[in-house]
């Protein structure tokens, strides 16, 4: 069953007079508990793609449909909520809150939704924290963590919903190697166990040595790659 | 929306320095508020209350002529001694007291110096003492005697003409008839009022002086009311109709309110002055609050693209850093209003000395130059709640800033 399905998607961006073309008829599906990497240059189009799938930016032309949801004409509060309810983010700076501490930052994103009581919200946020690694971490603050750490935060607050889809842009760019292997061997480990899908965007060989199926974007197109559609 | 409260708290936690001094900029604003609004209130209060002490009473009765020509204080247009009598029965009949007074312009001069303008006032001193709070302010030398055939000057007179007590003044004036009249007049006693137009101008004789030597011939140009319980009303209702029942229908009543008419408008005009200080402070707390919720914004703008990202709604963004404001505003109110009431209860007991700078000025008000404040609880609230309430509304311009950006931009945003 496809999570997400990208038809006919373009995207163009003005820049002052000039229209840029940063996706051209893209034609894509993401089946549940994939564990997948869009890949290319700078400039290929990776993170609008991502951003398109992510509710974060909208497509000019075409159809993405994210749970059986067509999420192209929806009002920004909508939106609001299926990321809330549908997605995880990911990103390449990490991105915490840097006021509140490991444990606050995931349990935040628990708390928007309303749906299970702080006890419950306190139980699910202890657990993800241990599944990442971040036992005995819980009240350090972004700053007293390593960026290794950090991230783990990160894929912790994206997780701990049990979102449809994962999104992470470039989730190991500011990390060193073997840091950055780490958190993919960790995001592998979560996909397989929780069978939550990933979606990802990279350069990085490393990284995409770990994805299962690779989408290779190129000047806004799908060229080629490996596994599924 | 707990969640939101709780990190609005935390970010006002986040760079201490900066709640702290945009709360001082507001606690100072407040704090100019409280104690400058005590004062202007205790000025405006003490002025009418310094009019009816030292210059009118509650109400006066003069013929409908005099009160035509009240400034050029004719001598001519009187009530009669009959007439006063009736008068000081129909006072006594509504509780109140009477004070017969009769004020004509002199020159006033001592030794070889020049003669300076002055009204002076024939009053019968005992029941000049009823309505008027001139004998309480002696300074110098004693109040004056129904017999006194000496002169009662002001600290502001004496300064002017250089005499002092004890020293001979040359008043000349008009009687009633026209003709001049030089008369020398030993000064037995010198007050200080705190109404600074009677400080100025008024000097005091006897009115048994006057009439020997201005032909007075008995009569008062006004008679002064003061009544028991302090208000007009309802001894002028009282008043009006007796003198229409007596038939001295050629007399007429005018209350403290109409002869201090000039001051009266003036005192509005300088509410419209506190309405710009209010302003001027409500700038300075705007000013303030919006250029430390423009900083947080711009610092933030990636963790608030990170928050709609994960699935804040954009009103609860804004409403979190309406949240933080109020924390600012509320922080920097309670400080001020701590300040404010040290600041005026200091002003309250103590009062604040202006003497050097307001000298010699006419500031308007019929105050001393210590100026006093008046405790104002009302006011106090409100500043507090005008504090908050500025700070909420003016953030909410940077706050609506901060969620207009695309998400994607401000993620990215350096």
């Amino acid at each position: 069953m496809a999570i997400i399905k990208c038809k006919n998607v373009f995207k163009d961006y003005k820049v002052g007079h000039i229209v840029v073309h940063a996706l051209k008829d893209i034609n894509v599906e993401f089946k549940k508990g994939e564990f997948s990497a869009i890949v290319g240059p700078s400039g290929s189009g990776k993170s609008t793609l991502l951003n398109i799938i992510g509710c974060l930016d909208k497509a000019t032309k075409g159809e993405v449909i994210l749970n059986d949801i067509p999420i192209k004409d929806q009002d920004k509060n909508v939106l609001a909520d299926i990321r809330r309810d549908h997605l995880g983010f990911v990103f390449q700076t990490f991105n915490l809150i840097p006021v509140l501490t490991a444990f606050e930052n995931v349990n935040f994103v628990l708390s928007l939704k309303k749906d299970s009581s702080a006890e419950e919200n306190r139980k699910k946020t202890l657990k993800i924290l241990e599944e990442v690694g971040l036992k005995g971490l819980e009240n350090r603050r972004p700053l007293d963590l390593s960026g290794g750490q950090q991230q783990r935060v990160a894929i912790a607050r994206a997780l701990v919903k049990e979102p449809a889809l994962v999104l992470a842009d470039e989730p190991t760019a500011n990390l060193d190697s073997h840091t950055g292997s780490e958190i993919m061997q960790l995001m592998k480990d979560l996909n397989k166990k929780k069978s939550i899908t990933f979606i990802f965007s990279t350069h990085d060989k490393m990284v995409m040595e770990h994805a299962r199926r690779i989408i290779n974007l190129r000047d806004g197109m799908i060229k080629n790659g490996k596994g599924g559609k | 929306m707990r969640n939101i409260i709780i990190l609005a708290f935390k970010n006002l936690a986040r760079h201490k320095k900066r709640t702290i001094i945009t709360s001082v900029a507001i606690s100072f604003g407040i704090m100019l508020l409280i104690w400058i609004h005590g004062m202007l209130k205790w000025a405006d209060n003490e002025s009418q209350r310094n009019l009816k002490r030292y210059e009118f009473g509650n109400f006066t009765i003069s013929t409908k002529a005099y009160k035509e020509d009240r400034d050029s204080f004719p001598v001519d247009m009187v009530i009669n001694g009959s007439e006063i009598q009736k008068i000081f029965r129909i006072a006594e009949k509504t509780g109140s007291y009477a004070s017969p007074r009769t004020g004509f312009k002199s020159m006033m001069s001592y030794k070889r110096g020049f003669g300076l303008p002055y009204i002076v006032f024939a009053i019968d001193p005992e029941k000049d003492a009823q309505v008027f709070n001139i004998k309480e302010k002696i300074m110098d030398g004693q109040y004056l005697d129904k017999n006194s055939e000496g002169i009662l000057i002001s600290a502001h007179c004496r300064k002017e003409l250089g005499a002092g007590l004890g020293d001979y003044l040359v008043m000349e004036t008009r009687t009633k008839y026209d003709t001049f009249q030089a008369l020398t007049i030993k000064v037995v006693g010198i007050y200080d009022c705190p109404d600074p137009v009677v400080n100025r101008n008024h000097l005091f004789i006897t009115r048994n002086m006057a009439e020997k030597n201005l032909q007075l011939e008995g009569t008062a140009a006004e008679i002064a009311f003061r009544t028991k319980n302090g208000n007009n009303e309802p001894a002028l209702s009282l008043v009006k109709e007796s003198l229409s029942s007596a038939g001295l229908t050629g007399l007429t009543t005018e209350t403290w309110q109409e002869l201090g008419s000039d001051y009266l408008t003036l005192s509005q005009t300088k509410k419209g002055g506190s309405t710009m200080i209010i302003f001027f402070i409500f700038i300075i707390v705007a000013v303030g609050i919006i250029n430390t919720m423009l900083m947080a914004v711009f610092e933030r703008i990636r963790e608030i693209g990170m928050l709609r990202a994960l699935g804040v709604r954009d009103r609860d963004i804004v409403s979190s850093f309406i949240v933080e404001a109020a924390g600012i505003g509320i922080l920097g109110s309670l400080i001020g209003l701590i300040l404010g009431i040290g600041v005026s209860a200091y002003s309250v007991y103590h009062g604040l000395d202006f003497t050097s700078s307001f000298k010699d000025m006419d500031y308007g008000y019929r105050t001393g130059t210590i100026f006093y404040n008046e405790w104002n609880p009302e006011m106090m609230a409100m500043a507090v709640i005008f504090g908050i309430l500025c700070s909420v509304l003016v953030s909410i311009i940077p706050a609506r800033k901060a969620v207009k950006m695309e998400i994607t931009d401000s993620i990215r945003y350096i």
